[in-house]
């Protein structure tokens, strides 16, 4: 991980053309791959891959839905990139943003519906919190664990993703906490009107410069401020770190309350944006796309948008592949899996810390 | 068949692919390993099983099928994670994408070449005829091979840690590499020998979905049970005895929630209990630590 200092230095931008090398190479063994796979399955590659293009980038409201999902993910992937970070692997982004969208429903309808719809303004943001809240909660559950009984973060994260995905469904299918009485299916109320930020699907609106400003907060905090370095210092040698006075503990439960909440606030912006209710959660969803989002970005919060509008626009492009060109829309995975496969060749830095530490701890203890 | 005989029949039934994965996953543990893409990699073997079932018309092909697939998978999912030292969880999960895209596509053209839905041979109960003996009877003689080969596994395994020599050196590996290696263990061979034996048993739980319960397969008809079977090896607390105990106890609570739908208690809650149970069992700390103390580090200076 090179420092931001290290960037103005010749060693620096070596790196930076490496960085950049690699991503080109990437990207065309991604399109390599998913032509090869098109063909395999008897279609014509120029055909599907025009269709993915215009179904993603080619509209207007491709490019609308492109972005939205672009917004979510990358909130998401920011979420990650902080507990990387810290040395924390937090994968349970998928929980914490399904816990923090199915809060942000229940203040956002039915009795709760009544009182912040008439907020307009303020209302929007009691939603908002109300989703970072539940994400943040979700997330610390597992930071508890952790410090209280040495639970691996992995394992807990984990877990807790499969407990919020049937506890939601299990608030969606009971009326008396989200379930709509109007719906057959498990779905809330749609939020009432006041609290809509404007369709996306059509029309582009200003909360999604909220991604960018997401974006550029993060980076600001990891690398200009004492905190963030802190929360670094902790991911690279969490040992060091304490022996340097920073108190392990608070930072690593920090992280956990950050990405936490920035996976309750995709979840609430989902709702009030895209969605306009809570429904039933489907499995390997954004929340473990976004680990393959922030892996790409290599954990480098202002790298996190582009990645995110790439891995957005394959998942809105397939879908109308689909439907145009007869190609499958399970290919996604395909790509999403082999992508995370060809970081993890080329190594990721964080990763490479955490082993050298176990092996010195390793050795000290032989 | 009373009630009684026809439940424990059925919770074996539901509990053998649970066994399978479960087992598997906990010889990759022990060895030091952990692998969260046993969901994907059960996935595989219940769609290549069942395509080599369906296409055979024997379901002991299908069976090999699957196993294969399933190593397929562990091959790769070893070259990553033991050959580069890439990290355990994100390979694990590259897996599971991996899967599920490969398997719906697969699907997805299989669909499209066939017009009526294939339909797999499946296993047959393996001794119908002693099934009528009272007590054990329908319990142990109206169960398919795989079932049979999913509890005799247990006994076999247990034998295989505590009183084998290639067991002892298996836990050794997860517990401490670098001693193992000293004392004359190849710690990578040891693991990759492991990552084959829980890719054969996941890819055979998975394919005994679609040739010896459902006999067709679709999207992701795995519903998460290889996320259960980790669940299970963590609150089997690593051991044999115990993760099997656990698959059961799970098998039987998701046997009670489709068998008695008027308790009333809602499928949301059953579904989370593994899960849930397992958070407790992490926070409940009783005598030492059962985790083998190498768990989900890459071996060997980089």
């Amino acid at each position: 991980m090179s420092t931001p200092s290290a960037t103005s230095d010749s060693a620096g931008r070596i790196r930076a053309a490496h960085d950049g090398v690699w991503l080109v190479l990437l990207v065309l063994g991604t399109l390599v791959t998913l032509a090869l796979i098109i063909r395999l399955s008897g279609q014509d590659p120029r055909v599907a891959l025009d269709a993915l293009w215009r179904g993603a980038f080619g509209s207007r409201s491709g490019l609308a839905a492109t972005a939205t999902r672009a917004m979510i993910l990358a909130l998401y992937a920011l979420g990650i990139v902080i507990s990387f970070r810290a040395g924390m692997l937090n994968i349970g982004a998928e929980g914490q943003s399904r816990v923090g969208a199915a809060l942000a429903a229940i203040v956002a309808t039915g009795v709760f519906g009544i009182w912040t719809a008439r907020l307009s303004v303020a209302g929007i943001v009691v939603v908002l919190l109300a989703g970072m809240a539940a994400g943040a909660f979700w997330s610390l559950l597992a930071g508890w664990l952790r410090q209280w009984r040495v639970v691996p973060e992995v394992i807990s994260t984990l877990m807790l993703n499969f407990v919020a995905l049937e506890l939601v469904k299990y608030f969606l299918s009971t009326p008396a906490i989200l379930r709509s009485a109007k719906s057959s299916e498990y779905k809330s109320d749609y939020i009432a009107e006041p609290l809509r930020l404007a369709n996306w699907e059509t029309s582009f609106h200003p909360v999604l410069l909220l991604g960018i400003a997401a974006a550029v907060a993060s980076h600001l905090f990891l690398f200009h401020t004492r905190s963030g370095f802190a929360l670094r210092a902790v991911g690279l040698n969490a040992i060091a770190a304490r022996t340097c006075g920073i108190a392990n503990e608070r930072v690593q439960l920090a992280s956990f309350v950050l990405s936490g909440a920035l996976a309750g606030f995709g979840g609430a912006l989902g709702v009030l944006g895209l969605w306009h209710l809570s429904s039933t959660p489907t499995y390997a969803d954004y929340g473990f796309m976004a680990i393959a989002v922030a892996l790409v970005a290599d954990l480098k919060p202002l790298r996190v948008l582009p990645v995110a509008i790439v891995f957005a626009g394959l998942e809105v492009g397939a879908k109308s592949m689909q439907g145009s060109a007869g190609v499958s829309y399970w290919v996604v995975h395909i790509i999403e899996g082999l992508i995370i496969l060809a970081i993890l060749v080329r190594g990721v830095q964080v990763f490479e810390k955490s082993k050298i530490e176990a092996q010195s701890a390793e050795k000290a203890v032989a | 068949m009373s009630g009684m005989d026809a439940a424990m029949e059925a919770i074996l039934r539901i509990s053998t692919p649970l066994l399978l994965a479960g087992l598997g996953e906990l010889i990759l543990e022990r060895a030091g390993v952990i692998n969260i893409g046993a969901e994907g990699v059960m996935l595989c073997g219940a769609f290549f099983g069942f395509l080599a079932g369906w296409g055979s018309g024997c379901p002991w092909i299908g069976a090999c099928a699957g196993m294969i697939a399933g190593v397929f998978l562990m091959l790769l999912f070893a070259s990553f994670a033991i050959r580069f030292k890439a990290d355990q969880i994100v390979t694990g999960m590259a897996l599971n994408l991996l899967a599920l895209g490969l398997t719906g596509t697969g699907n997805e053209i299989l669909r499209r070449a066939s017009s009526i839905a294939p339909q797999a041979v499946t296993f047959e109960p393996m001794i119908p005829s002693l099934s009528h003996l009272p007590l054990l009877g329908p319990l142990l003689f109206s169960q398919t091979a795989l079932s049979w080969l999913a509890i005799l596994l247990v006994p076999a395994l247990y034998w295989y840690f505590e009183f084998s020599e290639r067991g002892m050196e298996l836990r050794a590996v997860g517990e401490n590499p670098v001693a193992a290696e000293a004392s004359g263990i190849s710690v990578l061979t040891c693991r990759w020998k492991a990552c084959i034996a829980a890719g054969a048993l996941a890819g055979l739980g998975g394919a005994f979905l679609t040739i010896s319960q459902t006999a067709s397969f679709s999207d992701g008809c795995t519903r998460g049970r290889g996320f259960v079977a980790i669940s299970a090896v963590v609150l089997g607390r690593y051991s044999t005895g115990g993760t099997a105990a656990a698959c059961l106890f799970f098998g039987a609570a998701f046997y009670a929630r489709d068998a008695f739908p008027s308790l009333n208690v809602p499928t949301e809650l059953v579904e989370m209990l593994p899960y849930a149970l397992t958070l407790v069992a992490l926070c409940i700390k009783f005598g030492r630590s059962s985790a083998p103390a190498g768990l989900g580090k890459a071996y060997g200076g980089s």
